[in-house]
């Protein structure tokens, strides 16, 4: 349940979304709201299902069943069938998505891998999309990296054009999939830099991650996972320094000894 | 001098090896593209005629699809010339091979790339043609090669239904010649001759497409690719 009181037509809707993989429940009855602007951060144990429930927003993981809800557009789901196609790329084109593994085109520079949407999804001009990716190129400190490709570009780096691109599409809310877990901390830190500018500009971001202090410095909400439920969630400061459930003073005293 | 006249006695026979080889890669990797697409299908039916389809073909031999193609058929009114029937067998059993060698291709290129896609709202169809297919390539392409090569070999076999290529050439040679074995030297001097250029140009594409583009998987050198045969 919601910690903080809420407007009765929320921005970002997650109803009791359930993920089962072959039959075991891997996100039991998750649900969520968050408003415009706010940056919420998803912490928890590895498998506890974080990803998973981040997957289904954008609907790259098909919810077994709940609905998710983005300023007004929902994705039916059928209990066997596939979600309707036009719906679902109504849904997509709000919300961009960065990944733990980057997941840039590696046959595509960083320019072409920030055009490739803007040209196939929103039809806009070749001319148009080139200077949008290097207008979010400069915005990520990469214009100089435009034309290289990502294999010769650091990870931070990639990152970085990772998060260019969804930005490309004007996305009304940004999810980050562990988006430093598989940077050093040094290449973490810039990219941790930009996603806090980006949140000072007001983007409405959900982050699942093990950054506690981008947690407690940048989200306004925190959610604990553990187990496919949120145990709990509310301030930032609350959350981690005076966590109520044990399950929560468990996660944190692990993470804190490390 | 006797070696020189059997070499441009078996120089004739050249063009209908390449014509035989080429003409059924062409034909197979024009098959393999509806049969790898139903061995990716959503639908578990349509996978099921794929790997039938590929069952089917890989597990007889050719010669046993040539006699069924050249002898069988006439008896159904369908009369194919000796070529013609040596390009439908090797295409449509070249089918069955490049679809394997394509669904490797595809196999190679994580799943983060089309996820990636997705999340962009990047449509089905220019997820394969802009991010999956020029990936796969990679790993395809020096596969197909050595495909291309083994195809070359094994098209030795249309000479039975009497396509004049380098082997039944030799064959025909070796009853007018006194020495049958510099014969049969010659004309298997001449597969290696046609094949080593397009192994070093396969090997060639493949140091080329590996290039500058890292961080996806290596892509399969062509002694992996024998091993698949």
């Amino acid at each position: 349940m919601p910690g903080t009181v809420q407007n009765a037509s929320p921005f970002l809707e997650a109803e009791d979304i359930w993920v089962e993989f072959n039959g075991k429940p891997a996100v039991k009855g998750i649900s969520m709201r968050v408003d415009r602007g706010e940056v919420v951060a998803i912490i928890g144990p590895s498998g506890s299902g974080k990803s998973t429930f981040l997957r289904c927003i954008n609907h790259l993981q098909a919810p077994t069943s709940g609905t998710v809800k983005i300023d007004g557009i929902s994705v039916r789901e059928g209990k066997g069938g596939h979600p309707k196609s036009k719906e679902l790329t109504q849904l997509r084109r709000r919300v961009g998505m960065v990944f733990q593994q980057f997941n840039l085109f590696p046959n595509l520079t960083a320019v072409e891998n920030i055009m490739l949407a803007q040209v196939q999804a929103l039809g806009r001009t070749k001319k148009d999309a080139r200077g949008r990716a290097l207008a979010l190129l400069d915005r990520v400190g990469l214009e100089h990296r435009a034309n290289h490709y990502p294999g010769e570009c650091s990870g931070g780096q990639q990152q970085r054009i990772a998060i260019a691109r969804a930005l490309a599409l004007d996305p009304m809310v940004l999810l980050f999939d562990e988006p430093t877990s598989a940077l050093d901390p040094e290449l973490g830190a810039e990219v941790l830099g930009v996603m806090k500018e980006m949140a000072s500009e007001g983007m409405t971001m959900i982050v699942v991650t093990h950054e506690m202090s981008f947690a407690e410095d940048v989200a306004d909400r925190v959610a604990f996972i553990a187990d496919g439920a949120i145990v709990e969630q509310g301030n930032p400061k609350e959350v981690l320094r005076k966590p109520q459930h044990s399950r929560t003073q468990r996660f944190l005293k692990a993470v804190l000894e490390r | 001098m006797v070696i020189f006249d059997i070499f441009t006695t078996l120089l004739q026979g050249v063009k209908y090896t390449l014509l035989v080889s080429f003409a059924a890669f062409f034909l197979g990797a024009l098959i393999a593209v509806p049969v790898t697409a139903a061995r990716r299908s959503r639908y578990a039916f349509v996978r099921g005629i794929g790997t039938a389809y590929v069952e089917l073909l890989r597990g007889i031999p050719p010669l046993p699809w040539l006699f069924i193609v050249f002898f069988g058929l006439p008896s159904f009114g369908v009369i194919l010339p000796p070529i013609q029937s040596g390009i439908l067998v090797f295409g449509l059993v070249g089918g069955a091979y490049l679809t394997e060698i394509y669904r490797s291709g595809f196999r190679a290129v994580p799943n983060g790339q089309v996820e990636a896609g997705e999340a962009l709202g990047v449509s089905r169809f220019y997820i394969y043609v802009k991010i999956l297919i020029p990936q796969a390539v990679r790993t395809m392409l020096p596969l197909a090669i050595a495909y291309l090569i083994g195809l070359l070999k094994d098209s030795a076999i249309v000479s039975i239904v009497g396509v004049q290529d380098i082997s039944a050439l030799s064959l025909v040679e070796n009853r007018s010649s006194s020495d049958g074995l510099l014969v049969f030297i010659v004309a298997s001097a001449m597969y290696l001759i046609l094949s080593v250029p397009i192994g070093i140009f396969g090997r060639w594409l493949g140091v080329r497409l590996t290039g500058r583009r890292k961080r996806t998987p290596e892509p399969a050198t062509v002694t992996e690719a024998v091993m698949i045969r």
